[in-house]
């Protein structure tokens, strides 16, 4: 039989598989729902962008998931597509199609069975997460057997040995993960515990990997002593009084010579404070992070994003407006990292404020590097506990929001950003390129009528024209405008454009405009856009992407049922 | 030839499904998810003691949520009053995000029931793509309306709904 009919089949298959499980309306069949999506773009060639040729100019990346659940049995499949190929940007490894992720589950009473593909994140994941972020084509599922089982009250322990997903295959190292957690309030419910709440937890997770022939960069004549096993345990607490709450977390690794720390012996180590305090109208976060050679992968030679194990959050706002979150954005340095971050939110009292109230979001953050200094032998490096090395990046900003009238709403943010391109972003140069930008934006929303709503966002950022550019489409000043009308809750149409009008180079003084069209039907939303995608690096959640310069025809679908 | 095919087969089917499967109520899921202290919640816990109940996931990081969350906040007191609705809200932010969570709800003074799903537990059994994406469970704990995305004077159609489930009529009914 031909593949492609293979495909057909397959495809004709799942479908018939949901129809069947969907056309059962009696509750003894149990429930099947899920979602499915596509991303599709005919590409253009565009000269002045940088477009590379493509071979196949129509690609698309689709999935659907199907979960089903019968009382306490539950099971669930995944099928990606990227056909031909995946959409540029996209790791080519992914070409293919297939069933990467599928899994069956059951749970009795206090005992909770998953075996196939799974997600699990430990504590504040630095040492264990595996998570998906589509739009970044980003999966480390884990496959295996995970028990999760609760002997009291208020304890809960998660066991699991799997190996984790890498495109269409898995990877080289196996995992073993264990973690217990104790909430002391429903442990010991007796206790009077008035306003306090304290949650501690520990964790281990361990990766064996067969030995390789690696050798000794001091010396190319001898090979370097490999550890197998390399175990990595981490502890936590949270405490909690009122509107107080008090969380950190303490991780290390044993040594752990790999591709991205140049194989050296040292141990890693990573550490996480956050401190918050609300009450009605006012919040106040800080928050504090050292991480010292952290990267855990499955594979001790994999680089970029491939085959993380463990999660560092990132210290800075996640913004979403375009030019604060895509021009300059910052990327986890997993290796060596130490910063702060503070952040408040808060809404001006009825007295002050009567008919509609301001909030404002205060944010500021700032991370370095580690102050080391090099040991001249395989261990690397030693490094003082809370000295500054070379900062990479600090990010000033304030966000006030202010409602007009019953229908105008208006959105103003400044910040000041400033970053150390090279560190960052790691581009190909000795010396450092500092960059620092104030942005400022504007975005207000008008309800014109009953159901039409226009939207608006002007956006600046004025930053000096650097001599010796790295990246010379994004050297100079940018400035960007939208407007978006919504029909609800049918319709809505935007067009926006970005312009590096400060680029010293007259020719990159580039114009990058985008129109789309879609339409939303309860749960299915269907968009259309042609436009200019400006090269650069888009992250989600921490995980960032290089994304090449394209100019095209898109289409997107996604729908949940 | 053959892959732009069966990309449009994958593409007929799947619509399909989705049309065939999209009117279809079904019973909350079940996960974990954490509430603000950090303690570890089972969704099966979630009830409104036999009125309506509406899911709503958004993120600290997502527009359109916050103008959806601030908007029902205006509204939410006369709402409960009418209709003994509840909102629980499911925060998305992961762990960079979950220790502001608590801040910023408390800041802008929402009283909303409020979980952090860090991992995307929840977000998975419910099959959620984007936020905002806005579920109506009826008092037996069944999903009986969902809506993905928001524009101002959604929640006018939300409310409605409400009214509807807690006077016992159908959804379709005027």
């Amino acid at each position: 039989m031909s593949s492609f009919r293979k495909n057909a089949l397959l495809s004709l298959g799942l479908l018939g598989f949901a129809s069947f499980l969907c056309a059962q309306t009696s509750p003894d069949y149990g429930e099947i729902h899920g979602n499915v999506g596509i991303d599709a773009q005919y590409y253009l060639d565009d000269p002045a962008i940088n477009t590379q040729p493509v071979p196949d100019i129509f690609r698309a990346n689709s999935f659907l998931n199907l979960v089903y659940t019968r009382g306490n049995f539950r099971a669930g499949l995944r099928y990606e597509a990227y056909m031909p190929k995946p959409l540029l940007g996209f790791p080519v490894a992914f070409e293919g199609h297939g069933i990467p992720f599928r899994y069956a589950g059951y749970t009795l009473g206090r005992l909770d069975i998953t075996a196939g593909n799974f997600y699990e994140q430990f504590g504040n994941g630095l040492i264990l997460r595996s998570y998906e972020e589509r739009a970044l084509g980003f999966d480390n599922a884990l496959d295996g057997v995970r028990l999760k089982y609760q002997p009291v009250d208020g304890l809960r322990l998660i066991g699991f040995i799997a190996r984790q997903r890498f495109y269409w295959q898995f990877s080289p190292g196996n995992i073993k993960g264990f973690d217990a957690e104790l909430t002391l309030r429903e442990f010991l419910p007796k206790v009077d515990w008035k306003k306090w709440n304290l949650i501690v937890g520990g964790s281990f997770v361990s990766r064996y990997q067969s030995g390789q022939e690696i050798p000794n960069p001091d010396n190319p004549a001898n090979l370097l002593e490999i550890p197998l096993n390399v175990g990595g345990f981490s502890g936590r607490m949270n405490l909690g009084y009122g509107g107080f709450q008090l969380n950190a977390e303490y991780a290390y690794k044993i040594n752990d010579p790999n591709a991205l720390n140049k194989f050296i012996y040292k141990p890693g180590t990573a550490a996480y404070v956050s401190a918050a305090y609300s009450t009605k109208g006012l919040g106040i976060s800080l928050q504090a992070k050292r991480v010292e050679n952290f990267d855990f992968r499955s594979d001790r030679n994999a680089q970029g994003n491939d085959l993380l194990l463990n999660f560092i959050p990132m210290l800075n706002k996640q913004h979403t407006y375009a030019l604060p979150a895509s021009i300059y954005p910052y990327a986890v340095q997993a290796n060596s990292e130490l910063g702060w971050q503070a952040d408040v939110n808060f809404t001006t009292p009825k007295w002050l404020n009567k008919k509609y109230a301001t909030t404002v979001n205060l944010n500021f953050s700032m991370v370095s590097a580690l102050d080391t200094t090099p040991t001249g032998d395989r261990y690397g490096y030693t490094s003082s506990a809370f000295d500054f090395g070379k900062r990479y990046y600090m990010d000033a900003n304030i966000e006030v929001q202010q409602p007009l009238g019953k229908k105008t709403k208006l959105s103003l943010m400044y910040m000041y950003l400033w970053q150390n391109q090279r560190l960052v972003q790691g581009q190909g140069t000795t010396e450092d390129n500092l960059i620092a930008a104030h942005i400022a934006v504007v975005d207000a929303t008008w309800k014109v009528a009953k159901k039409h709503t226009l939207r608006f966002e002007v956006q600046h950022l004025a930053t000096p024209a650097l001599q010796n550019p790295l990246n010379s489409l994004v050297n100079g000043s940018w400035a960007m405008g939208l407007v978006e009308y919504n029909f609800n809750p049918l319709f809505f149409a935007s067009v926006m454009n970005q312009w590096s009008y400060g680029n010293p180079d007259e020719k990159k003084q580039i114009h990058y405009p985008t129109a789309m069209v879609g339409v939303t039907l309860k749960t299915t939303r269907i968009a259309i856009g042609y436009g200019r995608q400006r090269e650069g690096i888009i992250c989600i959640g921490g995980v960032c992407r290089q994304v090449p310069a394209s100019n095209g025809l898109t289409f997107s679908l996604m729908s949940s049922f | 030839m053959r892959i732009m095919y069966l990309s449009f087969l994958f593409l007929l089917s799947t619509l399909f499904t989705s049309l065939l499967v999209a009117q279809k109520q079904y019973a909350l899921p079940t996960a974990d998810v954490q509430d603000l202290k950090g303690q570890t919640v089972s969704t099966s816990t979630f009830t409104n003691g036999g009125k309506p109940m509406v899911v709503s996931f958004w993120a600290t990081w997502c527009k359109p949520c916050i103008a959806e969350l601030s908007a029902i906040h205006e509204e939410y007191e006369t709402w409960a009053e009418e209709t003994g609705v509840k909102l629980v809200a499911i925060s998305i932010d992961d762990q960079r995000n979950v220790a502001k969570v608590a801040p910023f709800v408390n800041g802008r003074g929402w009283n909303y029931e409020v979980y952090c799903d860090p991992n995307g537990n929840f977000k998975r059994a419910m099959s959620v793509n984007t936020v905002p994406h806005t579920f109506l469970v009826d008092g037996q704990g069944n999903i009986v309306w969902q809506h993905n995305a928001y524009n101002p004077g959604d929640e006018a159609h939300l409310f409605e709904l409400i009214e509807k489930l807690s006077k016992g009529k159908s959804l379709e009914s005027k």
